[in-house]
């Protein structure tokens, strides 16, 4: 192996490299919390520690600013950090650590921290929230994104909705007001040129059925967004035609002939769920005088799954999650109504859900083998004097 | 990379390495900024239905009415491209008219540059229609234009316009205004009440459509 080689390999995989990462984690994590209760959670987990920004720049009151620009130069993000982190551990644990039976518990203990953040990793990238709201009594089978919005064009043919085809969330997201995203739609023969795409906005007034929306900053709570965009409708034969859609529009009609029309709307993305869930009772408590709830837990039937086709009964109270196919059900709202109370849960496919647990049960393992070991080897040695 | 400086110099770390470490650093900086952004989506396979599409979710609409399709051709003129009404007629453009357009019997639409504040030309169109001046801009109707946030105007009465000699009975102005820097944008709809009352569909169309051309 060459020398440069090895000093490459001896860089990345030394204890320097890991006490800059986890001191540049510390810092982040200390940052980020002086900036959570002024811009919120959503927006300073996106800044600091999300895939999309390698580099942050702290924007705090106490850090002082020329010309509108922080003089804090821009700092690693927890992604990058944890990345880097991710290589220092892994080969350390591969180059450094001395193999043999005495050191196994520490090994283990090693490889099960890479493994918490080869978690992260994966559910980072991989895991899926959503919430599904249903009224008791109510049965749905979808998850609603808290954030993320998508176009939904469909067709209806006699008044029925045909499948419809969504402009991925990921495309619209990243998008700014002066970005345009060339939408093609073969099946539906259309092509949808997105353009003013506004992550926030406010709808106006709709005076001659013509709606105004105005650009707003962004809401500290992003569950609170309103999105809004124009598309210009290129179809088969027809001359463009330009929309305005926003998230509390509706869908927009297009007549394509008597019994045929083409709907457009802005929602929020909608997947739909391996089972429905059939609400039958839902239980709630506020604190008193507050809108807090206290203690709220729902009697839920979920119908149909790889699983089984017969309904089986569950109650989702608080920490006691419903899992079922890779899916974990927890109940995270509840809407108080005398007649029909609604129930919110909160939809986590995440394949590295329990990966975490485990890594913690492996470290465990390893420490309690590791310093079992030593004191064996302390008592004998006492023994032997 | 000034934030590795003080961990180097506190760890004892020999420059050679605290350049390959730099290096480094900047170069998953590099990786991360040559990411090309894909603007074009083919989407071939439709979403399956679910129960969300037998009745759109409650939460999410306030108002199902159809919108009224704006109907018009996408066309590009003085460094602006907008959506014009199909009904409107090309007109020559000036050094003032930067866009213009007639439609119907006597009416006209033009986008205009011109100096002066929003509420100044407001109160000047006001007078042209011997209307009383508007108080102040937040009265007005605002609608988007270029990005920015811009004003409505509308008057009816007896139209006397610049360099006209005789006043126009029964006309209508509907105008929007937008401040753009040392600049001040307007587009200017007049023309008789009926025409002007059913273009404004179209105007709005217009205002909100239009985008600086590359």
């Amino acid at each position: 192996m060459s020398e440069v080689l090895k000093g490459v390999l001896r860089i990345l995989s030394g204890y320097t490299l890991a006490i800059i990462c986890l001191s540049l984690l510390f810092i982040l994590t200390w940052l980020s919390t002086l900036e959570q209760p002024e811009k919120g959670l959503f927006a300073v987990q996106e800044r600091y520690y999300s895939a999309d920004n390698y580099f942050v720049t702290p924007d705090l009151d106490f850090i002082p600013k020329v010309r509108g620009n922080s003089i804090c130069p821009p700092i690693p993000s927890a992604y990058l950090v944890s990345i880097v982190l991710f290589i220092n551990l892994t080969l350390g644990g591969l180059i450094r650590i001395r193999k043999n039976w005495r050191k196994w518990g520490v090994i283990v203990s090693h490889f099960s921290m890479v493994g918490l953040l080869l978690a992260g990793f994966v559910s980072h990238h991989w895991s899926r929230e959503g919430i599904m709201l249903v009224h008791q009594g109510d049965t749905i089978d979808y998850a609603q994104s808290y954030t993320d919005y998508t176009i939904e064009v469909a067709k209806y043919v006699d008044g029925v909705k045909q499948k419809p085809y969504v402009v991925p969330a990921d495309e619209l997201m990243d998008m700014e007001v002066d970005d345009t995203l060339d939408v093609s739609i073969p099946p539906l023969g259309l092509k949808l040129e997105v353009s003013n795409w506004m992550k926030n906005s406010e709808l106006k007034s709709i005076p001659n059925n013509v709606p105004i929306v105005l650009r707003s900053p962004l809401h500290p709570q992003a569950e609170q967004n309103l999105a809004a965009c124009k598309i210009m409708l290129h179809r088969d034969g027809a001359k463009p035609a330009l929309y305005q859609l926003h998230a509390q529009l509706g869908e927009q009609r297009i007549m394509i002939n008597e019994n045929t029309y083409i709907g457009v709307q802005l929602v929020k993305e909608i997947w739909k769920m391996p089972f429905a869930i059939r609400l039958d009772k839902s239980i709630g408590e506020y604190h008193p005088n507050t809108e807090r709830p206290r203690h709220f837990e729902s009697v839920v039937a979920k119908l149909g799954g790889d699983d089984s086709e017969n309904e089986s009964s569950y109650t989702i109270k608080m920490n006691e999650p419903l899992r079922h196919g890779g899916y974990t059900l927890y109940q995270a709202r509840w809407i108080a109504d005398a007649v029909r109370p609604q129930s919110g849960f909160a939809v986590v496919k995440n394949p590295s859900d329990q990966w975490p647990k485990y890594c913690l049960y492996l470290s465990i393992l390893g420490l309690t083998a590791h310093f079992g070991m030593q004191l064996f080897q302390y008592l004998s040695r006492r023994n032997l004097k | 990379m000034w934030f590795i400086y003080p961990f180097l110099t506190l760890l004892r770390i020999s420059w050679r390495r605290s350049c390959f470490l730099i290096t480094a650093t900047f170069g998953c900086l590099a990786l991360s900024c040559s990411e090309e952004k894909e603007k074009k989506v083919v989407i071939e396979t439709p979403r399956e239905l679910t129960s969300a599409d037998a009745a759109p979710p409650a939460s999410t609409v306030i108002d199902n009415k159809s919108q009224a399709p704006v109907v018009g051709t996408s066309t590009q003129s003085s460094g602006y491209s907008y959506v014009a009404a199909e009904s409107w007629k090309s007109a020559k453009t000036t050094p003032f008219r930067l866009i213009n357009y007639t439609f119907g019997a006597g009416g006209e639409v033009y986008l205009s540059k011109v100096r002066g504040d929003v509420l100044g030309n407001v109160n000047r169109w006001m007078n042209q229609f011997g209307q009383s001046a508007v108080p102040g801009i937040s009265s007005l109707e605002e609608v988007k234009i270029l990005g920015n946030t811009g004003y409505i105007a509308q008057a009816e009465g007896s139209f006397m316009g610049m360099r006209m000699t005789q006043a126009k009975e029964n006309y209508a102005l509907l105008a929007a205004i937008m401040k753009d820097g040392d600049d001040v944008i307007t587009i200017k709809m007049t023309g008789p009440k009926g025409e002007v009352k059913a273009e404004y569909d179209a105007f709005i169309a217009f205002c909100t459509s239009l985008k600086t051309s590359q």
